[in-house]
């Protein structure tokens, strides 16, 4: 079973290397992905900006990057790095890291400090440029 | 002044089980929050609750029987009791034991009892010991020794069936005819009970041919008071699927009745059960045989519920939190006759689950009906669950106004987009053994053999 942010990060390669078709099998797992072709005017056309969802990995109560953790608050418009750190999900006294599923520009919507996610729930949307 | 913030309560289940919980809570006050896969994202019901979370992917292992999400579910939204509906987790003793040890409170019994009940052997002791009447059988599971197996059969009388003593749902069962058969058998079904089950135990019982499936419907509080709410005549199963249900059971005297009633009640007493419960009979020859006691709301709950007048949803989530049974016996009332047909998204001859979306859905209507179903005119019937959508329950004075308004029910139900075994709840019910009562649980595996035949 693939969780759902693999396929996001699979899907973002697929599109930067303008791969429409995608299979991957092996004795106990099989994924087949399948985007439509890039056009002119396609979103996922190079150069053209996109964005994709980041999505949540569990259950918990979001908390920004950048309070209590030594690092710095996300500016929207900020670049970050495929895998950087944007927030967490808090859930007791467990957090869980939400990454970023590849590399993009910092989006102005985030959920509220201490907002309820549930297991796929979108945390923001990020912005690639291709 | 602000009011104080109602207590919340999490549901870990789906479907129009988790619509019926939110409707009992909104009843009781409570803040209802369901919980939902990813199959079931966007789902209509979702939004009678308070809240909702998504606790994982479409795999029920990974979402519905997800003990870590389902309490990380909990904490998150504050919820102190959990309702586990049916099917899931509903009878499932180590989740009540862990949503104890977080602190919170599991709509269903104790994680004992739970135990106790989902071990057959260790329930039919109970039950004996209660002076609960139960088959004639082997009294613990049998021995690994062919020898003392043959001669605990032939004490029993053939025919005997064998059973897995963790096992449900019909499986992990084989009924020997003659002794020539047993040890096979014996072999087999011990196989069967480790792989299905992980526990090889099996007993065996006198094998009843033509019995019916009765059950009393029980409820239990923590202060000692238990009562008996009626019974139910569920005899029209496929594979140990029950497909109409109907209260109260036609054809048995109410005295022999109130007499077995009393006796469920007052085992629960004695093993000092908390919460609603079914015990499962077959009935025969006009007597009663224990086979399982079900530690949970039932599917067929609405029945009992069209005859008493009363919400026993509402009410098992009273008892869990505390609260004591707001009647006594001699205020139970039945009144008239209840029918329900369970509605599933197959095909109607091949059994085979349909899933898809819904693009029509019209549902019935009129004095004495009533549907409980979470689906709506664009609803996706996953693949992932059990393919009942909804289940038409009807009232009337007595069965035969039931039935005939069962029959008027199915004819107006309209469901489009995807196959339902309407057309096979509208044949059966104009069936006329069916309409005579006090069919057997063999009747309708018979009759589908038969409609097979004729129709090739």
């Amino acid at each position: 079973m693939f969780a759902q942010p693999d396929i996001d990060r699979i899907l973002a390669a697929m599109r930067a290397h303008g791969v429409t078709r995608l299979e991957i099998k092996d004795p106990k797992k099989r994924l087949r992905l399948s985007l439509p072709p890039a056009t002119g005017s396609s979103p996922t056309a190079p150069g053209t900006p996109y964005s994709a969802a980041v999505t949540s990995p569990g259950i918990g109560r979001y908390l920004p990057r950048g309070g209590d953790d030594g690092m710095a608050e996300l500016e929207p418009g900020a670049r970050v790095l495929a895998g950087e750190v944007l927030g967490y999900l808090c859930s007791g006294p467990v957090r869980r890291v939400v990454v970023a599923p590849h590399d993009g520009i910092v989006p102005a919507e985030w959920p509220e400090t201490g907002a309820l996610l549930g297991y796929g729930d979108t945390v923001c949307r990020l912005e690639t440029e291709q | 002044m602000a009011g104080e913030a109602p207590d919340t309560l999490l549901i870990a289940n789906r479907g129009e089980i988790a619509l019926r919980i939110v409707r009992a809570c909104r009843r009781l006050g409570l803040r209802a929050v369901c919980t939902y896969s990813e199959a079931d994202r966007g789902a209509a019901w979702l939004d009678a609750a308070d809240d909702a979370i998504c606790i994982g992917p479409a795999a029920a292992a990974k979402s519905y029987l997800n003990f870590a999400a389902l309490l990380a579910a909990a904490e998150a939204c504050g919820a102190s009791m959990i309702h586990p509906g049916y099917g899931f987790l509903s009878e499932n003793a180590d989740f009540a034991e862990a949503v104890a040890a977080a602190g919170l409170t599991l709509i269903g019994p104790s994680a004992a009892v739970m135990r106790t009940m989902g071990d057959k052997v260790a329930a039919k002791r109970a039950m004996i010991a209660a002076g609960v009447p139960c088959v004639p059988g082997s009294e613990d599971v049998l021995p690994d020794d062919r020898g003392a197996v043959a001669r605990i059969a032939a004490d029993i009388g053939y025919p005997v069936i064998l059973k897995a003593a963790g096992g449900g749902g019909g499986r992990g069962m084989r009924v020997v005819r003659q002794q020539s058969e047993l040890a096979d058998a014996f072999l087999v079904t011990r196989q069967e009970a480790q792989r299905f089950f992980g526990n090889p135990g099996i007993y065996m019982e006198k094998f009843l041919e033509k019995p019916r499936h009765v059950e009393i419907q029980v409820i239990a509080d923590a202060h000692g008071a238990a009562l008996w709410l009626g019974d139910r005549d569920c005899s029209l199963q496929r594979r140990h699927q029950k497909l109409i249900e109907e209260a109260p059971a036609p054809g048995i005297a109410r005295s022999l009745i109130s007499e077995i009633g009393a006796r469920c009640a007052a085992s629960c007493r004695e093993i000092g059960y908390v919460g609603v419960g079914t015990f499962e009979f077959l009935f025969q020859d006009g007597r009663f045989y224990f086979i399982e006691m079900n530690t949970r709301i039932q599917v067929e709950h609405p029945v009992t519920e069209m005859v008493t007048g009363l919400d026993i949803v509402a009410m098992q989530i009273d008892v869990a939190r505390g609260g004591q049974l707001p009647l006594r016996q001699d205020q139970v009332r039945t009144e008239g006759h209840s029918v329900e047909c369970r509605i599933n998204a197959e095909d109607p001859r091949t059994f085979a689950p349909s899933p898809g979306l819904v693009t029509r859905f019209h549902v019935p209507g009129g004095p004495g009906v009533r549907v409980d179903t979470h689906v709506v005119v664009g609803s996706d019937i996953p693949a992932h669950y059990d393919s009942m959508i909804g289940k038409v329950i009807v009232h009337g004075a007595d069965r035969a106004e039931a039935l005939s308004r069962a029959r008027a029910a199915l004819a107006e139900l309209t469901v489009e987009g995807v196959s339902t075994n309407a057309a096979l709840h509208r044949e059966l019910l104009s069936d006329a053994a069916f309409d005579a009562g006090s069919v057997t649980v063999h009747y309708l595996e018979n009759w589908l053999a038969e409609r097979e035949r004729r129709h090739g």
